[in-house]
Protein backbone atom coordinates (compact mmCIF):
# COMPACT_ATOMS: atom_id res chain seq x y z
CA UNK A 1 0.00 0.00 0.00
CA UNK A 2 2.65 2.43 0.95
CA UNK A 3 4.57 1.36 -1.97
CA UNK A 4 1.61 1.92 -4.36
CA UNK A 5 0.85 5.33 -2.73
CA UNK A 6 4.29 6.20 -3.31
CA UNK A 7 4.42 5.54 -7.17
CA UNK A 8 1.59 7.59 -7.45
CA UNK A 9 3.32 10.46 -6.05
CA UNK A 10 6.46 9.61 -7.93
CA UNK A 11 3.94 10.15 -11.22
CA UNK A 12 1.79 12.70 -10.06
CA UNK A 13 5.26 14.87 -8.74
CA UNK A 14 7.02 14.30 -11.62
CA UNK A 15 5.43 15.61 -14.36
CA UNK A 16 5.40 18.95 -12.78
CA UNK A 17 8.66 18.43 -11.56
CA UNK A 18 10.15 17.51 -15.20
CA UNK A 19 8.59 20.85 -16.53
CA UNK A 20 10.65 22.72 -14.53
CA UNK A 21 13.88 21.56 -14.41
CA UNK A 22 13.35 21.30 -18.43
CA UNK A 23 13.28 25.19 -18.32
CA UNK A 24 15.44 25.97 -16.17
CA UNK A 25 18.55 23.73 -17.29
CA UNK A 26 18.21 24.89 -20.98
CA UNK A 27 15.57 28.13 -21.17
CA UNK A 28 15.98 27.99 -24.65
CA UNK A 29 14.76 24.82 -25.82
CA UNK A 30 12.59 24.29 -22.71
CA UNK A 31 9.79 22.84 -24.81
CA UNK A 32 11.92 20.27 -26.90
CA UNK A 33 13.54 18.87 -23.53
CA UNK A 34 10.30 19.30 -21.62
CA UNK A 35 8.70 16.97 -24.34
CA UNK A 36 11.58 14.26 -24.69
CA UNK A 37 11.45 14.09 -20.84
CA UNK A 38 7.60 13.72 -20.79
CA UNK A 39 7.37 10.91 -23.59
CA UNK A 40 9.53 8.92 -21.91
CA UNK A 41 8.39 9.10 -18.53
CA UNK A 42 4.51 8.63 -20.23
CA UNK A 43 5.95 5.28 -21.57
CA UNK A 44 6.72 4.05 -17.53
CA UNK A 45 2.98 3.79 -16.72
CA UNK A 46 2.37 0.95 -19.25
CA UNK A 47 5.62 -0.83 -18.39
CA UNK A 48 5.05 -0.67 -14.51
CA UNK A 49 1.27 -1.85 -15.18
CA UNK A 50 2.67 -5.11 -17.13
CA UNK A 51 5.61 -5.94 -14.89
CA UNK A 52 3.09 -5.92 -11.92
CA UNK A 53 0.22 -8.12 -13.53
CA UNK A 54 0.48 -11.62 -13.66
CA UNK A 55 1.38 -13.05 -16.78
CA UNK A 56 2.31 -16.77 -18.07
CA UNK A 57 5.33 -18.00 -19.24
CA UNK A 58 3.81 -18.32 -22.98
CA UNK A 59 2.43 -15.24 -23.07
CA UNK A 60 5.09 -13.74 -22.34
CA UNK A 61 6.99 -15.89 -25.04
CA UNK A 62 4.07 -15.00 -27.46
CA UNK A 63 4.98 -11.47 -26.83
CA UNK A 64 8.37 -11.42 -27.11
CA UNK A 65 7.48 -13.38 -31.33
CA UNK A 66 5.18 -10.73 -32.46
CA UNK A 67 7.78 -7.96 -31.59
CA UNK A 68 10.39 -9.87 -32.92
CA UNK A 69 7.92 -10.18 -36.25
CA UNK A 70 7.35 -6.59 -36.19
CA UNK A 71 11.21 -6.33 -36.03
CA UNK A 72 11.67 -8.56 -38.70
CA UNK A 73 8.86 -7.04 -40.95
CA UNK A 74 10.54 -4.13 -41.03
CA UNK A 75 13.95 -5.82 -42.03
CA UNK A 76 12.23 -8.09 -44.96
CA UNK A 77 9.88 -5.20 -46.33
CA UNK A 78 12.97 -2.77 -46.21
CA UNK A 79 13.01 -2.66 -50.09
CA UNK A 80 9.89 -0.88 -50.05
CA UNK A 81 10.37 2.67 -48.66
CA UNK A 82 7.37 3.24 -45.49
CA UNK A 83 5.94 0.21 -46.30
CA UNK A 84 6.27 -1.66 -42.95
CA UNK A 85 3.87 -4.19 -41.21
CA UNK A 86 4.92 -2.92 -37.72
CA UNK A 87 1.55 -0.81 -36.72
CA UNK A 88 -0.35 -3.74 -38.06
CA UNK A 89 1.46 -6.62 -36.55
CA UNK A 90 1.54 -4.35 -32.89
CA UNK A 91 -2.22 -3.36 -33.65
CA UNK A 92 -2.99 -7.44 -34.16
CA UNK A 93 -0.75 -8.64 -30.93
CA UNK A 94 -2.57 -5.80 -28.95
CA UNK A 95 -6.59 -6.85 -30.38
CA UNK A 96 -5.33 -10.27 -28.68
CA UNK A 97 -3.24 -9.99 -26.21
CA UNK A 98 -4.92 -6.71 -24.33
CA UNK A 99 -3.31 -3.04 -24.64
CA UNK A 100 -0.77 -3.20 -22.37
CA UNK A 101 0.90 -5.88 -24.72
CA UNK A 102 0.30 -3.95 -27.39
CA UNK A 103 1.98 -1.16 -25.87
CA UNK A 104 4.93 -3.24 -24.94
CA UNK A 105 5.43 -4.31 -28.15
CA UNK A 106 5.19 -1.31 -30.14
CA UNK A 107 7.67 0.09 -27.95
CA UNK A 108 10.66 -2.88 -27.84
CA UNK A 109 10.05 -2.67 -31.48
CA UNK A 110 10.57 0.73 -31.89
CA UNK A 111 13.89 0.48 -29.74
CA UNK A 112 15.12 -2.86 -30.86
CA UNK A 113 14.72 -1.97 -34.34
CA UNK A 114 16.42 1.29 -34.27
CA UNK A 115 19.65 -0.71 -33.08
CA UNK A 116 19.94 -1.80 -36.85
CA UNK A 117 18.03 1.40 -38.52
CA UNK A 118 19.85 3.73 -35.99
CA UNK A 119 18.81 5.06 -32.33
CA UNK A 120 18.19 8.73 -32.26
CA UNK A 121 16.47 11.36 -30.15
CA UNK A 122 13.50 10.29 -32.31
CA UNK A 123 13.75 6.71 -30.53
CA UNK A 124 11.54 7.54 -27.56
CA UNK A 125 8.97 9.34 -29.92
CA UNK A 126 8.35 6.53 -31.57
CA UNK A 127 8.51 4.14 -28.88
CA UNK A 128 5.71 6.49 -27.66
CA UNK A 129 3.81 6.38 -31.08
CA UNK A 130 3.89 2.93 -31.64
CA UNK A 131 3.09 2.16 -28.25
CA UNK A 132 -0.12 4.08 -27.51
CA UNK A 133 -1.46 3.02 -31.58
CA UNK A 134 -1.24 -0.29 -29.85
CA UNK A 135 -2.85 0.42 -26.31
CA UNK A 136 -5.63 1.99 -27.87
CA UNK A 137 -6.12 -0.82 -29.97
CA UNK A 138 -6.63 -2.91 -26.82
CA UNK A 139 -9.17 -0.72 -25.96
CA UNK A 140 -11.26 -1.14 -28.75
CA UNK A 141 -10.37 -4.91 -29.38
CA UNK A 142 -14.08 -6.20 -29.31
CA UNK A 143 -15.32 -3.51 -32.14
CA UNK A 144 -12.05 -4.24 -34.28
CA UNK A 145 -12.59 -7.56 -34.42
CA UNK A 146 -16.47 -7.38 -34.81
CA UNK A 147 -17.02 -4.60 -37.13
CA UNK A 148 -14.78 -3.92 -40.40
CA UNK A 149 -15.14 -0.41 -41.02
CA UNK A 150 -13.96 -0.01 -37.44
CA UNK A 151 -10.87 -1.88 -38.41
CA UNK A 152 -10.72 -0.30 -41.31
CA UNK A 153 -11.00 3.17 -40.23
CA UNK A 154 -8.61 2.44 -37.27
CA UNK A 155 -6.01 1.25 -39.17
CA UNK A 156 -5.64 4.50 -41.54
CA UNK A 157 -5.83 6.88 -38.20
CA UNK A 158 -2.96 4.76 -36.88
CA UNK A 159 -0.64 5.99 -39.69
CA UNK A 160 -1.71 9.78 -38.99
CA UNK A 161 -1.86 9.33 -35.49
CA UNK A 162 2.18 8.05 -35.35
CA UNK A 163 2.97 10.88 -37.90
CA UNK A 164 1.07 13.41 -36.01
CA UNK A 165 3.35 12.45 -32.71
CA UNK A 166 6.73 12.71 -34.58
CA UNK A 167 5.53 16.08 -36.50
CA UNK A 168 5.00 17.14 -33.18
CA UNK A 169 8.54 16.05 -32.22
CA UNK A 170 10.02 17.44 -35.52
CA UNK A 171 8.59 21.00 -34.64
CA UNK A 172 8.98 21.19 -31.21
CA UNK A 173 13.24 20.02 -31.54
CA UNK A 174 13.95 22.42 -34.08
CA UNK A 175 12.21 25.77 -33.04
CA UNK A 176 12.03 25.59 -29.43
CA UNK A 177 8.65 26.14 -29.40
CA UNK A 178 4.84 25.09 -31.09
CA UNK A 179 5.51 26.62 -34.13
CA UNK A 180 2.25 26.51 -36.04
CA UNK A 181 3.29 27.06 -39.34
CA UNK A 182 6.15 24.99 -39.35
CA UNK A 183 4.03 22.05 -38.05
CA UNK A 184 1.76 22.64 -40.69
CA UNK A 185 4.29 22.82 -43.18
CA UNK A 186 5.98 19.28 -41.80
CA UNK A 187 2.98 17.32 -41.49
CA UNK A 188 2.21 18.66 -45.55
CA UNK A 189 5.51 18.10 -46.23
CA UNK A 190 4.96 14.15 -44.63
CA UNK A 191 1.37 13.80 -45.77
CA UNK A 192 2.43 11.48 -48.89
CA UNK A 193 4.62 9.65 -46.37
CA UNK A 194 1.54 9.64 -43.90
CA UNK A 195 -0.68 8.65 -46.51
CA UNK A 196 1.85 5.53 -47.17
CA UNK A 197 1.66 4.85 -43.54
CA UNK A 198 -2.38 4.70 -43.39
CA UNK A 199 -2.60 2.44 -46.69
CA UNK A 200 -0.15 -0.12 -45.66
CA UNK A 201 -1.51 -0.19 -42.14
CA UNK A 202 -4.75 -0.98 -43.80
CA UNK A 203 -3.48 -3.48 -46.68
CA UNK A 204 -1.66 -5.47 -44.10
CA UNK A 205 -3.88 -5.49 -41.52
CA UNK A 206 -6.25 -6.51 -44.40
CA UNK A 207 -3.83 -9.44 -45.20
CA UNK A 208 -2.56 -10.20 -41.75
CA UNK A 209 -5.44 -9.55 -39.49
CA UNK A 210 -7.21 -13.14 -40.42
CA UNK A 211 -4.45 -15.82 -40.35
CA UNK A 212 -2.39 -14.28 -37.79
CA UNK A 213 -5.39 -13.75 -35.87
CA UNK A 214 -6.70 -17.58 -36.36
CA UNK A 215 -3.05 -18.80 -35.73
CA UNK A 216 -3.24 -16.66 -32.52
CA UNK A 217 -6.89 -18.11 -31.61
CA UNK A 218 -5.68 -21.66 -32.46
CA UNK A 219 -2.47 -21.51 -29.87
CA UNK A 220 -4.93 -19.47 -27.36
CA UNK A 221 -7.11 -22.99 -27.17
CA UNK A 222 -4.61 -25.27 -28.07
CA UNK A 223 -2.20 -23.98 -25.19
CA UNK A 224 -4.76 -22.33 -22.61
CA UNK A 225 -3.59 -19.14 -22.33
CA UNK B 1 39.83 -1.02 -30.83
CA UNK B 2 37.09 0.25 -27.96
CA UNK B 3 38.39 1.33 -25.14
CA UNK B 4 35.88 2.98 -24.31
CA UNK B 5 33.12 0.11 -24.24
CA UNK B 6 34.87 -1.57 -21.56
CA UNK B 7 33.84 0.93 -18.75
CA UNK B 8 30.77 0.33 -16.62
CA UNK B 9 27.44 0.33 -18.68
CA UNK B 10 26.25 3.20 -16.10
CA UNK B 11 28.89 5.64 -16.62
CA UNK B 12 28.82 5.28 -20.44
CA UNK B 13 25.16 5.92 -20.66
CA UNK B 14 25.54 8.85 -18.03
CA UNK B 15 28.44 10.22 -20.41
CA UNK B 16 26.14 10.22 -23.49
CA UNK B 17 23.36 11.91 -21.74
CA UNK B 18 25.28 14.48 -20.42
CA UNK B 19 26.94 15.16 -24.24
CA UNK B 20 23.25 15.02 -25.82
CA UNK B 21 21.52 17.10 -23.40
CA UNK B 22 24.08 19.80 -24.17
CA UNK B 23 24.21 18.94 -27.65
CA UNK B 24 20.56 18.98 -28.63
CA UNK B 25 18.85 21.22 -26.64
CA UNK B 26 21.58 24.53 -26.69
CA UNK B 27 21.51 27.18 -29.65
CA UNK B 28 25.39 28.17 -28.89
CA UNK B 29 27.24 27.52 -32.24
CA UNK B 30 30.06 27.31 -29.97
CA UNK B 31 29.66 24.35 -27.93
CA UNK B 32 27.59 22.76 -31.47
CA UNK B 33 31.06 23.45 -33.21
CA UNK B 34 33.12 21.78 -29.92
CA UNK B 35 30.21 18.72 -29.85
CA UNK B 36 30.74 17.97 -33.68
CA UNK B 37 34.46 17.88 -33.81
CA UNK B 38 34.61 15.88 -30.61
CA UNK B 39 32.07 13.25 -32.28
CA UNK B 40 33.79 13.39 -35.16
CA UNK B 41 37.34 12.22 -33.61
CA UNK B 42 35.40 9.84 -31.50
CA UNK B 43 33.80 8.02 -34.44
CA UNK B 44 37.52 8.39 -36.36
CA UNK B 45 38.69 6.64 -33.98
CA UNK B 46 35.97 4.11 -33.72
CA UNK B 47 35.59 3.66 -37.63
CA UNK B 48 38.34 4.35 -40.13
CA UNK B 49 38.56 8.06 -41.04
CA UNK B 50 37.96 7.41 -44.90
CA UNK B 51 34.42 6.12 -43.60
CA UNK B 52 33.57 8.88 -41.17
CA UNK B 53 34.65 11.51 -43.85
CA UNK B 54 32.20 9.87 -46.13
CA UNK B 55 29.48 9.95 -43.90
CA UNK B 56 30.19 13.45 -43.10
CA UNK B 57 30.30 14.83 -46.69
CA UNK B 58 26.85 12.52 -46.65
CA UNK B 59 25.06 14.69 -44.47
CA UNK B 60 25.99 18.08 -45.42
CA UNK B 61 23.46 18.41 -48.21
CA UNK B 62 20.81 17.41 -45.35
CA UNK B 63 22.06 20.03 -43.37
CA UNK B 64 22.58 22.91 -46.16
CA UNK B 65 18.93 21.75 -46.91
CA UNK B 66 17.82 22.28 -43.23
CA UNK B 67 19.36 25.77 -43.36
CA UNK B 68 17.74 26.87 -46.52
CA UNK B 69 14.25 25.69 -45.25
CA UNK B 70 14.20 27.47 -42.37
CA UNK B 71 13.96 30.69 -43.57
CA UNK B 72 10.44 29.46 -45.69
CA UNK B 73 9.08 28.52 -41.89
CA UNK B 74 9.66 31.20 -39.89
CA UNK B 75 9.72 34.83 -40.78
CA UNK B 76 10.96 36.47 -37.37
CA UNK B 77 14.68 38.61 -37.61
CA UNK B 78 15.47 42.22 -38.24
CA UNK B 79 17.33 41.87 -41.75
CA UNK B 80 15.42 40.81 -44.38
CA UNK B 81 17.01 39.92 -47.15
CA UNK B 82 14.24 39.33 -49.87
CA UNK B 83 11.06 38.57 -50.13
CA UNK B 84 9.11 35.71 -51.07
CA UNK B 85 5.14 36.42 -51.42
CA UNK B 86 4.82 39.09 -49.09
CA UNK B 87 6.96 37.53 -46.38
CA UNK B 88 10.39 38.52 -45.49
CA UNK B 89 13.38 35.69 -46.20
CA UNK B 90 15.25 37.18 -43.45
CA UNK B 91 19.53 36.88 -42.08
CA UNK B 92 18.93 35.57 -38.90
CA UNK B 93 16.89 32.92 -39.58
CA UNK B 94 19.01 31.37 -42.31
CA UNK B 95 21.85 31.76 -39.51
CA UNK B 96 19.60 30.29 -36.95
CA UNK B 97 19.02 27.20 -39.73
CA UNK B 98 22.54 26.70 -40.21
CA UNK B 99 22.58 26.32 -36.48
CA UNK B 100 20.09 24.10 -37.00
CA UNK B 101 21.75 22.11 -39.42
CA UNK B 102 24.72 21.62 -37.45
CA UNK B 103 23.28 20.22 -34.36
CA UNK B 104 21.48 17.81 -36.18
CA UNK B 105 24.30 16.61 -37.79
CA UNK B 106 25.92 16.96 -33.98
CA UNK B 107 23.08 14.08 -32.99
CA UNK B 108 23.79 11.99 -35.25
CA UNK B 109 27.15 11.80 -35.96
CA UNK B 110 26.90 11.47 -31.35
CA UNK B 111 24.10 8.51 -31.89
CA UNK B 112 26.42 6.97 -34.76
CA UNK B 113 29.55 6.04 -31.91
CA UNK B 114 26.46 5.45 -29.41
CA UNK B 115 24.98 3.02 -31.31
CA UNK B 116 28.63 1.51 -31.58
CA UNK B 117 29.50 1.72 -28.57
CA UNK B 118 26.10 0.91 -26.40
CA UNK B 119 25.09 -2.29 -27.71
CA UNK B 120 21.72 -4.25 -26.36
CA UNK B 121 23.84 -6.09 -23.88
CA UNK B 122 24.70 -3.03 -22.09
CA UNK B 123 20.88 -1.80 -22.31
CA UNK B 124 19.77 -5.30 -20.46
CA UNK B 125 22.34 -4.78 -18.27
CA UNK B 126 21.05 -0.84 -17.01
CA UNK B 127 17.04 -2.35 -17.40
CA UNK B 128 17.64 -5.54 -16.35
CA UNK B 129 17.15 -5.27 -12.62
CA UNK B 130 14.93 -2.17 -12.82
CA UNK B 131 12.33 -4.21 -15.18
CA UNK B 132 12.65 -8.40 -15.25
CA UNK B 133 9.78 -9.12 -17.52
CA UNK B 134 10.28 -6.49 -19.76
CA UNK B 135 14.27 -7.42 -20.20
CA UNK B 136 13.35 -11.23 -20.48
CA UNK B 137 10.59 -9.87 -23.54
CA UNK B 138 13.71 -7.41 -24.90
CA UNK B 139 16.44 -10.05 -25.01
CA UNK B 140 14.07 -13.11 -26.55
CA UNK B 141 12.97 -10.92 -29.45
CA UNK B 142 16.41 -10.27 -29.96
CA UNK B 143 17.07 -14.01 -29.72
CA UNK B 144 13.97 -14.51 -32.48
CA UNK B 145 14.74 -11.75 -35.13
CA UNK B 146 17.51 -13.36 -36.70
CA UNK B 147 16.01 -16.69 -36.03
CA UNK B 148 13.39 -15.42 -38.40
CA UNK B 149 15.44 -13.51 -41.06
CA UNK B 150 16.77 -16.57 -41.67
CA UNK B 151 13.96 -19.14 -41.81
CA UNK B 152 12.18 -16.38 -44.16
CA UNK B 153 14.70 -16.56 -46.62
CA UNK B 154 14.88 -20.07 -46.37
CA UNK B 155 11.38 -20.44 -47.28
CA UNK B 156 11.40 -17.86 -49.89
CA UNK B 157 14.22 -19.11 -51.63
CA UNK B 158 12.44 -22.30 -52.03
CA UNK B 159 9.00 -21.02 -52.84
CA UNK B 160 10.93 -18.88 -55.63
CA UNK B 161 11.84 -22.14 -57.18
CA UNK B 162 8.15 -23.72 -57.02
CA UNK B 163 6.18 -20.77 -57.81
CA UNK B 164 5.41 -17.95 -60.11
CA UNK B 165 3.56 -15.44 -57.76
CA UNK B 166 3.93 -12.06 -57.71
CA UNK B 167 6.91 -10.60 -55.67
CA UNK B 168 4.71 -9.05 -52.59
CA UNK B 169 2.13 -11.85 -52.38
CA UNK B 170 5.52 -14.50 -52.38
CA UNK B 171 6.50 -12.30 -49.59
CA UNK B 172 3.34 -12.08 -47.65
CA UNK B 173 2.17 -16.23 -48.00
CA UNK B 174 6.83 -16.64 -46.54
CA UNK B 175 5.58 -14.29 -43.76
CA UNK B 176 2.62 -16.30 -43.07
CA UNK B 177 4.45 -19.60 -42.73
CA UNK B 178 7.18 -17.65 -40.59
CA UNK B 179 4.69 -16.86 -38.31
CA UNK B 180 2.88 -20.16 -37.93
CA UNK B 181 6.35 -22.00 -37.67
CA UNK B 182 7.25 -19.68 -34.76
CA UNK B 183 3.79 -19.76 -32.99
CA UNK B 184 4.32 -23.45 -32.62
CA UNK B 185 7.87 -23.20 -31.56
CA UNK B 186 7.35 -20.82 -28.96
CA UNK B 187 4.99 -22.91 -26.98
CA UNK B 188 8.01 -25.33 -26.76
CA UNK B 189 10.17 -22.35 -25.59
CA UNK B 190 7.78 -21.29 -22.72
CA UNK B 191 7.56 -25.05 -21.59
CA UNK B 192 11.21 -25.83 -21.45
CA UNK B 193 11.62 -22.17 -19.37
CA UNK B 194 8.55 -23.26 -16.94
CA UNK B 195 10.34 -27.06 -16.56
CA UNK B 196 13.80 -25.16 -15.39
CA UNK B 197 12.10 -23.30 -12.64
CA UNK B 198 11.00 -20.19 -14.60
CA UNK B 199 8.75 -17.54 -12.20
CA UNK B 200 9.19 -19.62 -9.20
CA UNK B 201 11.45 -17.18 -7.99
CA UNK B 202 13.40 -13.94 -8.78
CA UNK B 203 15.13 -13.65 -12.48
CA UNK B 204 18.51 -12.66 -12.39
CA UNK B 205 20.63 -11.45 -15.00
CA UNK B 206 24.30 -12.70 -16.37
CA UNK B 207 26.21 -9.44 -16.40
CA UNK B 208 29.83 -9.11 -17.40
CA UNK B 209 30.52 -5.59 -15.52
CA UNK B 210 32.40 -4.83 -12.35
CA UNK B 211 32.29 -1.06 -11.18
CA UNK B 212 35.91 -0.58 -10.81
CA UNK B 213 37.96 2.06 -9.78
CA UNK B 214 38.59 3.59 -13.48
CA UNK B 215 35.15 3.97 -13.71
CA UNK B 216 34.54 5.82 -10.63
CA UNK B 217 37.34 8.10 -11.65
CA UNK B 218 35.52 8.59 -15.12
CA UNK B 219 32.03 8.99 -13.48
CA UNK B 220 33.89 11.93 -11.34
CA UNK B 221 35.16 13.71 -13.85
CA UNK B 222 32.17 13.43 -16.46
CA UNK B 223 30.44 14.94 -13.57
CA UNK B 224 32.62 18.14 -12.88
CA UNK B 225 32.96 18.71 -16.40
CA UNK B 226 29.15 18.26 -17.29
CA UNK B 227 28.31 20.31 -13.74
CA UNK B 228 30.85 23.17 -15.10
CA UNK B 229 29.33 23.02 -18.03
CA UNK B 230 25.86 23.63 -17.20
CA UNK B 231 26.93 26.76 -14.97
CA UNK B 232 27.02 29.01 -18.03
CA UNK B 233 23.98 27.50 -19.78
CA UNK B 234 21.73 28.02 -16.80
CA UNK B 235 22.77 31.29 -15.74
CA UNK B 236 22.61 32.20 -19.34
CA UNK B 237 26.24 33.18 -19.80
CA UNK B 238 27.11 31.79 -22.99
CA UNK B 239 23.44 32.49 -24.57
CA UNK B 240 22.90 33.72 -27.51
CA UNK B 241 19.64 35.26 -29.21
CA UNK B 242 19.45 35.09 -32.88
CA UNK B 243 16.15 37.25 -32.42
CA UNK B 244 15.40 39.86 -33.69
CA UNK B 245 19.00 40.46 -34.31
CA UNK B 246 21.81 38.18 -33.38
CA UNK B 247 23.28 38.99 -30.07
CA UNK B 248 26.40 36.94 -28.39
CA UNK B 249 26.90 37.43 -24.40
CA UNK B 250 30.36 38.62 -23.65
CA UNK B 251 32.83 36.40 -23.08
CA UNK B 252 33.71 36.12 -19.29
CA UNK B 253 35.35 33.69 -17.19
CA UNK B 254 32.02 31.35 -16.64
CA UNK B 255 31.64 31.06 -20.06
CA UNK B 256 35.24 30.18 -21.06
CA UNK B 257 35.63 27.24 -18.22
CA UNK B 258 31.83 26.41 -19.23
CA UNK B 259 33.54 26.25 -23.23
CA UNK B 260 37.08 24.30 -21.84
CA UNK B 261 34.90 21.71 -19.64
CA UNK B 262 32.54 20.66 -22.65
CA UNK B 263 35.30 20.06 -24.97
CA UNK B 264 36.97 18.18 -22.47
CA UNK B 265 34.16 16.60 -22.46
CA UNK B 266 33.46 16.00 -25.89
CA UNK B 267 37.11 14.90 -26.45
CA UNK B 268 37.34 12.54 -23.31
CA UNK B 269 36.82 9.22 -25.27
CA UNK B 270 38.13 10.07 -28.35
CA UNK B 271 41.63 10.99 -27.09
CA UNK B 272 40.91 7.82 -24.10
CA UNK B 273 40.68 5.35 -27.65
CA UNK B 274 43.76 7.30 -28.94
CA UNK B 275 45.85 6.64 -25.61
CA UNK B 276 44.98 3.25 -25.22
CA UNK B 277 46.12 2.48 -29.00
CA UNK B 278 49.43 3.91 -28.26
CA UNK B 279 50.07 2.11 -25.24
CA UNK B 280 48.92 -1.35 -27.32
CA UNK B 281 51.52 -0.05 -29.87
CA UNK B 282 53.95 0.78 -27.93
CA UNK B 283 53.67 -2.96 -26.14
CA UNK B 284 53.86 -4.41 -29.00
CA UNK B 285 56.99 -2.52 -29.91
CA UNK B 286 58.65 -4.25 -26.68
CA UNK B 287 57.94 -7.37 -27.46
Amino acid sequence: MLKRTFRYILILGAVPALILLGSFLFPEKSYAVISILLVIFACIPFFISFENRKTSVRTLVIIAIMTALSVAGRFIFSPIPFFKPVTAIVIITAVYFGGEAGFLTGSLSAVISNFYFGQGPWTPFQMFAWGIVGFIAGLLSNQILRRKVIMIIYSLASGVIYSFIMDLWTTLWSDGYFNLTRFLASCATSAPITIIYSVSNLIFLLILLKPIGKKLDRVKIKYGL
Amino acid sequence: MKAFSNFHPVVIFIYFIAVFSVSMFTQSPVYLLISMTGSFLFLCVLNTVKISIISFLKYIPFSILIMILNPLFSHNGATPLFFINNNAFTFETLIYGAILGLMILCVIFWFKSFNIIFNSEKILFLFGKISPKISLIFSMALHFIPNFSRYFNEVLAIQKKLYKKSKFKMYISCFSAVVTHSLETSVDTADSMSARGHSTGKVTNYGRFRFKTDDFILLVSILILIILTYIAIVTGASKVSYYPVIIFSNLDLITFISYLAFAALCFLPGMYEIKEDLKWKYSISKI
